[in-house]
């Protein structure tokens, strides 16, 4: 089944789709205005019956976990999840959002969950649900904008708060690097996972490390540079590409110059890693560009790790021994 | 535009008029056929990549207005299958200024009763009766497609148990209730093969854009596993066709239904009667 090729789509179409709010999210207040804001903009005639019904249902299967996460850069909020469940069931929705597929032959069913959740997002039904969250939907274009330094929009954090989480971003991914180099944690201790005792299984036991790289925030697509990937990588590769690979895991946030964007807008403005957003347009190397045409000097001219230093974290024989 | 009570009820006729009288479409292979040259720029890029096809037409009143449709069919070996007998017809209709394509499948014959009312008169493509929809175009009426699956409630008590084919969500909105409904129905679809289909219902449990949440279970020693995962929006059918052991299974869908057919590991999609979204 092809299922997990029709998630990504709907999550591209999803980033793609720009998400100018819904107009229905210009609301003063929340009120059955609201919900014809709902039906005028998604499509769907629901009552507040059904609203209220395809809510409890989110919270009896705890999917309203993913409330404030971002799925393809939406922002999930109340009305976009209800807009959600009443377009594919509230089992299926719960489970596309779980790394599920959807699970349908019909060939117009991505696009219309991905027009009625993004045109319900940003509507409170805060009366039928007894919550709002703030900031849903989000805007593609205007991170973009922002991106570009051209405007500090209302997603820009308050250059305070940007420069902490900056910080605290860099301070993430020295941690995970740290911890792929340890030998404590690390490639070092690849060979004493045992892959026939416990649930240790080789390389799939370094879970916990990979769990490291996943995102503990908000985007459901955030995928940095997969230790996954690269493991599978070393376990085929000869030992020389290995530590070039270790090299990419090392070098791959530079000096962490990347990380001060308060200039720009905030924290990653715009920006999403990974192999799920490798054709986001503002961050997609063009025919003839360099990395700097694209992400600024300030990434072109990080400061790679000495060749010896790399060659001491990755050595061979600690890697594999 | 006001419809008459009178036009209103020949439309009804109409839409339900069976295809019984239907002649076959005498298509005409002639370049100076009058419609080719609005073929020609309605499927200009389409042609632009078949060098060479045989176009053939045919002029048709499907509503009575005195206005001709046209039906086309190209023969290429980019447009047709099974030995350039089953090739893309279309059916184009001047409406709100523009050609619009109404109809469009692979076929191998296409069958006309004449007009029976203002609205478009139903078509039969291979024997399947089109008739004319609320999208300003044909879909397929669902006869002939199968036999309907017959379903049973699964009892209360057991309810989410069987949940437990939809996933981990959709067991724990059975176990609060939520107005679900759980069926199944053990109408042989594999061969040599214990198997079930399963459907879930009622509260949110469906959804507009995709239907019902089905499921094709086949025991495996002690165990059911979900072979295929699915919707409907209405029909669940079987048919005669068997792909390595297993019928074929028809599931509506939002614009007509869809055949999935055994691929030998999994269920694909191998053939889809819908309607074109292209009418209005």
């Amino acid at each position: 089944m092809a299922s997990g090729r029709f998630r990504f789509a709907v999550l591209m179409a999803l980033a793609a789709a720009g998400f100018a709010v819904a107009g229905g999210a210009a609301q003063a207040a929340s009120g059955p205005l609201s919900l014809a804001a709902f039906g005028r903009e998604t499509g769907i005639r629901a009552s507040a019956e059904q609203v209220q019904e395809a809510w409890a249902a989110l919270e009896s299967m705890g999917t309203t976990k993913y409330l404030g996460g971002m799925l393809g850069g939406l922002r999930l909020d109340e009305s976009a999840m209800i807009a959600g469940v009443l377009s594919i069931g509230a089992g299926e929705f719960d489970a596309l959002l779980n790394g599920g597929g959807l699970n349908t032959a019909s060939t117009t069913a991505g696009t219309e969950l991905v027009s009625a959740m993004t045109s319900a997002a940003g509507i409170d039904l805060s009366y039928l649900t007894g919550s709002y969250t703030e900031g849903g939907g989000g805007s593609v274009s205007a991170r973009a904008a922002s991106a570009s330094g051209a405007t500090a929009g209302a997603e820009a954090c308050d250059a305070g708060v940007s420069s902490e989480m900056a910080s605290n971003g860099k301070a993430y991914v020295d941690g995970i690097v740290q911890a792929a180099m340890s030998g404590e944690y690390g490639f070092s201790k690849i060979q004493d996972l045992n892959p026939t005792s416990g649930s240790g299984t080789g390389f799939a036991a370094l879970g916990c490390l990979d769990k490291l790289f996943q995102n503990a925030g908000s985007d459901l697509l955030f995928k940095p540079p997969s230790l996954g990937s690269l493991t599978t990588q070393l376990q085929n590769w000869v030992c020389g590409e290995a530590a070039s690979v270790a090299e990419q895991v090392a070098g791959a946030f530079g000096n962490g110059e990347i990380f001060n964007t308060a200039s720009l807008g905030g924290f990653y403005p715009g920006a999403n890693f990974g192999e799920a957003f490798d054709s986001n347009p503002n961050q997609r190397l063009g025919m003839g560009q360099k990395a700097a045409d694209t992400f600024g000097q300030s990434f072109a001219n990080f400061e790679k790790q000495a060749k010896a230093q790399v060659e001491a974290a990755a050595d061979i024989t600690r890697l594999f021994k | 535009m006001r419809t008459s009570p009178t036009l209103a009820a020949l439309a009804l006729a109409s839409f339900l008029a069976p295809a019984a009288n239907a002649a076959p479409v005498a298509f005409d292979a002639s370049p100076e056929a009058p419609a080719r040259r609005i073929v020609n720029v309605v499927f200009a890029q389409y042609l632009q990549e078949r060098v060479g096809a045989s176009i053939e037409t045919a002029v048709l009143d499907l509503d009575g207005d005195g206005t001709g449709e046209i039906a086309v069919r190209f023969v290429h070996t980019g447009s047709c299958a099974e030995g350039l007998k089953k090739c893309r017809t279309a059916v184009i209709r001047h409406d709100a200024g523009e050609w619009r394509i109404v109809l469009d499948r692979h076929a191998e014959s296409l069958d006309f009763g004449g007009p029976s009312g203002p609205l478009p008169g139903p078509l039969a493509v291979d024997g399947v009766t089109w008739r004319w929809g609320k999208g300003f175009a044909y879909a397929p009426d669902g006869k002939g497609l199968g036999t309907e699956v017959s379903f049973q409630a699964v009892p209360a008590a057991s309810a989410q148990s069987y949940a437990a084919a939809f996933g981990e969500g959709a067991q724990r909105l059975a176990a609060g209730g939520h107005g679900v409904r759980i069926s199944y129905s053990t109408d042989k679809v594999a061969d040599g093969a214990e198997t079930m289909l399963v459907k879930m219902e009622g509260g949110v449990s469906c959804g507009e854009a995709t239907g019902c949440p089905v499921r094709l279970l086949r025991k495996d020693g002690d165990k059911w596993t979900p072979v295929l995962s699915t919707t409907t929006k209405g029909k669940l059918a079987v048919t005669d066709t068997v792909r390595a052991g297993y019928r074929d299974i028809v599931v509506e869908t939002k614009l007509g239904y869809a055949v999935l057919g055994w691929n030998g590991n999994g269920y694909a999609v191998a053939d889809r009667f819908e309607s074109t979204v292209r009418g209005r």
